[in-house]
């Protein structure tokens, strides 16, 4: 199949600062794909560049096969939502919705302009603020109608950039299941951008994880979990993110400081080598908290159904979430075991993986 | 540090009442937390302690003495904004110490206090730096710095993480919470996000329309829900609420023919009048059984991320189960413990034993 969309090699400085840093990237058809990353990790240029609203150093934006680099923002098809709005104030909110399809260039008629502005309306709850001002509208329901609009042209691709983080936490939650249920009807291909990993696999599946204006991983979020890249990717998800202990390869074992945790290294993918330093990362779910000397419970956060526990250990501090009921309080000391298998060894100095042995990754 | 207290406090917009009566006693280092949606009047409750809005009526006291005429400035009290404003000419060091320097505080007094503010938020290693340099969660947290420094009768934080990327947000909740504790200072903290209240308040303020909804602990909110507002928006998905009628063998779930017989929860005389009520019941608290569940159709399955969820239908209404992962039961099983009921009129808590 041929990629929708197909990001090569991009490049962009803004003065001194390189916002994308040989970025590259493909999505298929009907994919809703989130761009997992922090502040200034390249998110929004890249959606930027995908709309043809920045000017690019070098590579090449394709979409559908066709090279689109130079080409006119008007003529990609794209739509994008932004995390303010953007609504025209003089139009009601049937007319927002509504602008994209009487454009010059995709003009609709006027009983398909209604049938399909009812539609979404329905779709994100809003049919009742149709003739209402948009003026008079919560920040909610702002941005149902900012995503009616956009959703509305169906055009080719969707760029979302962060459009639900200036809401309230229950207004996100909502309002996530409403882009999650908007995708799974109309499969419009859709590019999420955020900082939220919670937002991130709430909406979309697969994910890419960028930071420094480069993606560091692309896959599903089990394939990411099964093998992430690096260091950074390991931060970036979960929740709570990935745990890293300050490890030592020492004959065929890895043996974290200070914890009594020694694993051979063949049941991490490894083969004997040289001594040498490494960061042994373990996603906190597999990782088994006992009563015990190793590590200490340094703070509780409540959760309702669950808590989440913070660990201090010598070889690293780590958090991890445990049903609700498990007994530890602020100051307990805890043995730490791994599930057998888990864990993946780092380069301390780069983050990069170290290989596993045998040709998987 | 003070005791702050609201007494009957009403703050009114032309006809509109953003804070609307309401009482509360913080005591002397304790962390509240006020949530609630936008509009709720958590914010214009925390300007009118600060004196940067007037009450309309009702009264502000720390340690027992009415405030309400002084201005912000002759409270002593300290406040944090989402957007961190700090003087970017400045370093680490001359930003914290500015509000010493603006009152004349002598030189040796300013030694010890950023001495211990340094120690305090592990400052040591950022204090010559400039503050344009730092990343989002330490600038937050020279300007907390810069407001303990003076020593206030109380801090009054408005959703001081929320403009911060959720991995340092989490990373300064965290942080947050161990430096309350340390300097024991009162705080008011407002946020509309249910897990930061959830993980930094001693006690919860929820709040809608104006109004005190619960004052409570957060696990006790969790558990123990005043009305649905309080059961819906503590909680994550939210809490199932089922309407349902009593009927002689239990109650009986709306829009199916399916009879909830654990009544234990049910005040007699709701089952006596045979009263509508809501059923209210929390996904954690739904499971997937083989046998001897209630009937009803597992709709769909998903996840996020590596949370499994379910949904299921009770006539029109779509319900929410979680599944820890691995059950297989195709009926539903509401765990007697996790059964809640509220009045579908009020929307009010019903409690055994109590009668409204």
């Amino acid at each position: 199949m041929t990629a929708l969309l197909s990001l090569l090699d991009l490049c962009k400085r803004y003065r001194a600062r390189r916002a994308l840093d040989g970025l590259t990237l493909d999505m298929a058809p009907g994919e809703a794909l989130a761009l997992l990353g922090p502040t200034g990790a390249g998110k929004t240029t890249t959606l930027m560049a995908v709309a043809g609203l920045v000017g690019l150093d070098s590579g090449s934006v394709t979409m559908a096969g066709q090279d689109v680099t130079e080409a006119h923002p008007a003529t990609r098809d794209v739509a994008m939502v932004f995390e303010g709005f953007n609504l025209l104030p003089a139009l009601d909110v049937k007319g927002n919705i509504g602008f994209a399809l009487r454009s010059p260039a995709f003009r609709e008629a006027e009983a398909e302009i209604a049938s399909r502005t009812g539609r979404v309306a329905e779709l994100l709850r809003i049919s009742h603020l149709l003739d209402r001002d948009v003026t008079t509208l919560s920040g909610g329901e702002k941005q149902r109608v900012a995503i009616a609009r956009a959703f509305v042209r169906r055009p080719r691709l969707l760029l979302l950039d962060e459009p639900l983080s200036a809401l309230d936490l229950k207004l996100r939650e909502g309002l996530r299941a409403e882009l999650r249920e908007l995708h799974a009807r109309d499969r419009t291909t859709m590019l999420y951008a955020t900082h939220d990993y919670h937002g991130a696999v709430a909406i979309a599946d697969p994910l890419a994880v960028i930071d420094g204006g480069r993606v560091r991983q692309r896959g599903s979020l089990a394939e990411i979990l099964a093998s992430p890249a690096d260091m950074t990717v390991g931060r970036l998800i979960g929740s709570p993110a990935m745990a890293f202990f300050a490890a030592r390869i020492n004959g065929d074992h890895v043996q974290a400081e200070g914890i009594d945790l020694s694993i051979p290294l063949a049941a991490l993918g490894g083969a004997a080598g040289a001594t040498r330093e490494v960061m042994l990362g373990v996603w906190p779910e597999d990782i088994t908290l006992t009563p015990g000397p190793g590590g200490r419970i340094s703070a509780v956060d409540n959760r309702g159904f669950e808590i989440a526990v913070q660990v201090e250990t010598p070889a690293g501090s780590f958090r991890k979430a445990l049903p609700e009921g498990q007994g530890f309080t602020r100051g307990d000391s805890c043995r730490i075991t791994l599930r057998a298998g888990a864990g993946f060894l780092f380069d301390p100095a780069t983050g990069a993986r170290i290989p596993r042995q045998g040709g998987r990754p | 540090m003070a005791e702050i207290t609201l007494r009957k406090l009403s703050v009114r917009f032309g006809q509109c009442a953003a804070v609307d009566d309401v009482s509360l006693t913080i005591k002397q280092g304790e962390f509240v937390v006020y949530l609630g949606p936008s509009g709720c009047g958590k914010t214009t409750t925390l300007r009118c302690v600060a004196g940067l809005e007037q009450a309309s009526s009702g009264d502000i006291l720390f340690d027992g003495r009415r405030v309400n005429g002084l201005s912000p400035s002759r409270r002593n009290i300290a406040m944090v904004f989402q957007f961190v404003s700090l003087y970017p000419h400045l370093n680490v060091r001359e930003n914290i110490l500015f509000p010493l320097r603006a009152r004349g505080v002598p030189a040796r007094e300013i030694a010890e206090r950023l001495a211990w503010v340094t120690e305090v938020f592990d400052l040591g290693a950022e204090l010559r730096r400039y503050t344009r340099a730092l990343p989002p969660g330490a600038r937050q947290k020279v300007a907390l710095a810069r407001a303990i420094i003076r020593r206030p009768e109380a801090l009054l934080l408005d959703e001081p993480l929320s403009a911060i990327d959720e991995q340092f947000r989490e990373d300064m909740r965290w942080e947050l919470g161990r430096l309350q504790r340390q300097i024991g200072v009162t705080t008011i903290y407002v946020t509309h996000d249910q897990r930061e209240a959830m993980s930094l308040a001693d006690r919860i303020v929820l709040m809608n329309d104006g109004r005190i909804v619960q004052t409570a602990p957060p696990n006790a909110i969790w558990r123990d829900p005043d009305d649905i507002f309080a059961a819906r928006f503590i909680g994550s998905p939210s809490m199932n609420l089922i309407p349902a009628l009593p009927v002689e063998s239990g109650l009986r779930l709306a829009g199916s023919q399916v009879v909830l017989d654990e009544l234990r929860g049910v005040p007699d005389w709701v089952l006596a009048q045979g009263r509508p009520l809501l059923v209210g019941i929390r996904p954690a608290h739904v499971d997937l059984v083989e046998t001897d569940g209630l009937p009803f159709q597992i709709e769909h399955n998903y996840s996020v991320g590596r949370e499994r969820y379910f949904r299921f239908r009770i006539g029109d209404l779509v319900c929410q189960g979680a599944d820890p992962g691995g059950a297989s039961g195709q009926a539903i099983r509401f765990r007697p413990e996790g059964l809640l009921f509220f009045d579908s009129g009020s929307g009010r808590r019903l409690r055994k034993g109590v009668r409204p």
